[in-house]
């Protein structure tokens, strides 16, 4: 069943002279599909996930989510919708500084209107976290934080998880076990699409796709 | 969103403890100003309303102010000849007058309230001056054993009780409401009485060696027939030849308001001063607080929170901050009010009676309102900026800006 569809989606920066980083995008993702987009850094990997999670607005082309154009949702709907529907993991590891990390992730589930202090505790066992649930960010490792930052992004159970390197900062052991987690999640139904130039983790996609010159093509086989 | 507003500020120690600082200054100061403001105003309002006199003859050649007279309680050991009252019944516009006879305790510790305290002995026969504040059982006079004492020695709790005065024990009565004057800090008794005294008094006594304290009195207090011109009755004392000079107690009154009305506008320049230094402060505190938080402001933005919920988060935050900082001040000030008073008065002959719980709580409410109009005034920029923020440019350009 199909979650979202991109058409055309066109959208430049004005940076003292105007980047296009994506000029002409056409993408569907279903539920269950794990995406891997691929591309050098700068190219526009990033933009793409911003304007899939609504905290960017594309210049040109549709963007329709669950049958509903995004470009006549307000504020407040585009709010709702990232609190409900959206699990961003972001490339840097931001956190809410004055939360300890239970409570980043309480207060996340709570922006989407949910309770479940077992989900939270569940989370962080499954990234290897519990005995730091009470630690504030500043005092995680780099690797602790981008775990917690990839539970934050599970702990509303959403229907389309945004991956911005997801294995930054991350060891051999966690980084597959952050990749066998989010394929995990695509069993449930939830659709992944993952940024990454790491080939090997591209690998673990049911789909790969390429970004260059503003537009996708798809990885063969 | 409470749980995320409380932890940012008991979390960011030292950023919070700096904003509520700033906060409590400007409102200590402002409190201070104000009561000491509102004090003078209200205590001079009250003297123009209750002191009941127009005017006051006192012994022509008395060095002792007028204002000094009017408005504090220091003993005046003032006389003058009791002709002076037959003299100035001939004058012409006086409504009703009432000769006092002043006298003074003295800071025995022993027999005596221990400190120097002004007595007025009052004629109740002419009195209007305590008649309008006097329960009807004591409108006619009061006998010789008895006493009334000045809203100040109310606190003690003295009325219905004995007192000794100068070795003489007296009945309290009844206790006068606050005027604003030196009323508040002064016995009353009838003239013969304090008179009386003067002799009984072995320290008193030494002063009356030659003279008979029967025969002086310390004041006049006139009271003027409608229409009648101030500055005429003057200069027709002047020219009756009376040995008293009259003092005007509207242009006493009005001469120290117009002296405490610099004073407080300097007051209040330079509080209004530091409350511009305290606006910028903060705004600027807001403003670095809102940059150093881009980046998180972005995420809270991208987790689903709406532009209002940050706008209120941020405005949440520095409200609480305000309001503990005027909580705080306001509290300090109004715990310092009561020495500040005490210095103040001699120098500004406030009457401390005028500072009471009801005026202290409304300043301290007036603080705590300036407080979170401050905080308020300095976030609301910082807090709109944060919330229109592009959630994205906040996220990527965070560390860069």
């Amino acid at each position: 069943m199909e979650i979202c569809k991109l058409e055309h989606i066109h959208k430049d920066y004005r940076m003292g002279e105007v980047v296009t980083p994506l000029k002409d995008i056409t993408l569907t993702v279903h539920e269950g599909d794990f995406i891997a987009v691929e591309g050098p850094s700068g190219i526009g990997k990033s933009t793409l996930l911003y304007v899939m999670g609504t905290l960017l607005k594309a210049d040109e082309g549709s963007y329709v989510y669950g049958g509903q154009d995004v470009a006549q949702w307000n504020d407040a709907e585009k709010s709702a919708f990232r609190a409900k529907k959206i699990g961003f993991l972001f490339q840097d590891s931001t956190m809410i500084q004055a939360l300890t990390l239970r409570e980043n992730l309480i207060f996340t589930q709570r922006v989407g209107a949910r309770k479940d202090l077992k989900k939270v505790d569940e989370l962080l066992y499954q990234f290897g976290l519990e005995d730091r649930a009470d630690f504030f960010p500043h005092q995680l490792s780099g690797g602790q934080r981008r775990r917690a930052m990839a539970a934050r992004a599970l702990i509303h159970e959403p229907e389309l998880i945004l991956a911005d390197e997801p294995t930054n900062d991350l060891d051999e052991h966690w980084s597959r076990e952050i990749i066998r987690i989010l394929k995990e999640q695509t069993k449930k139904g939830t659709a992944v699409v993952m940024v990454t130039h790491n080939s090997r983790w591209a690998g673990q996609a049911t789909r790969r796709l390429r970004l260059e010159d503003g537009i996708l093509t798809d990885i063969a086989e | 969103m409470f749980m995320l507003i409380w932890n940012n500020i008991a979390r960011r120690r030292t950023q919070s403890t700096l904003t509520v600082t700033i906060t409590m200054l400007t409102v200590l100061v402002f409190v201070m100003v104000l009561g000491v403001f509102q004090t003078v105003s209200q205590g001079l309002a009250l003297s123009r309303e209750r002191l009941g006199a127009d005017a006051v003859l006192m012994p022509k050649y008395s060095s002792v102010k007028a204002d000094d007279l009017l408005f504090t309680a220091m003993p005046s050991n003032i006389y003058m000849p009791i002709e002076v009252v037959e003299e100035a019944k001939q004058l012409e516009g006086v409504a009703a007058m009432t000769p006092q006879f002043y006298c003074q305790t003295l800071a025995l510790g022993c027999c005596d309230p221990g400190e120097e305290a002004r007595i007025i002995g009052y004629d109740p026969e002419s009195d209007f001056i305590l008649k309008p504040y006097l329960e009807e059982a004591y409108q006619n006079g009061i006998d010789q054993e008895q006493l009334i004492i000045g809203h100040n020695y109310e606190d003690d709790d003295l009325v219905g009780y004995n007192y000794m005065i100068l070795g003489r024990v007296f009945k309290v009565v009844a206790a006068l409401q606050p005027t604003g004057t030196g009323m508040d800090s002064t016995f009353f008794m009838d003239w013969r009485t304090a008179q009386d005294m003067c002799l009984e008094s072995e320290v008193l006594r030494s002063n009356w060696t030659k003279r008979d304290p029967h025969d002086f009195i310390s004041v006049i207090m006139i009271k003027f027939e409608d229409g009648v011109d101030p500055d005429a009755f003057v200069r027709q004392v002047e020219e009756s030849g009376i040995e008293a000079k009259c003092i005007l107690t509207g242009e006493t009154i009005s001469s120290l308001q117009s002296q405490l009305e610099v004073t407080m506008q300097v007051m209040f320049a330079l509080w209004l001063a530091s409350l511009l230094i305290a606006v910028l402060s903060l705004v600027g505190r807001f403003n670095a607080l809102a940059k150093e938080r881009k980046k998180e402001i972005g995420l809270l933005r991208a987790i689903g929170l709406k532009k209002s919920q940050v706008f209120g988060l941020i405005i949440g935050e520095t409200c609480a901050m305000a309001l503990m900082g005027g909580v705080l001040g306001s509290g300090i000030a109004l715990l310092c009010m009561d020495p500040i008073i005490e210095l103040l008065k001699d120098a500004f002959k406030l009457s401390p009676s005028v500072w009471s719980s009801p005026l202290a709580l409304l300043c301290g409410a007036a603080g705590v309102v300036l407080a979170l109009l401050l905080g308020f005034a300095a976030a609301v920029f910082p807090a709109w900026k944060s919330a229109s923020m592009d959630p994205q440019a906040a996220i990527t350009q965070g560390e860069v800006n």
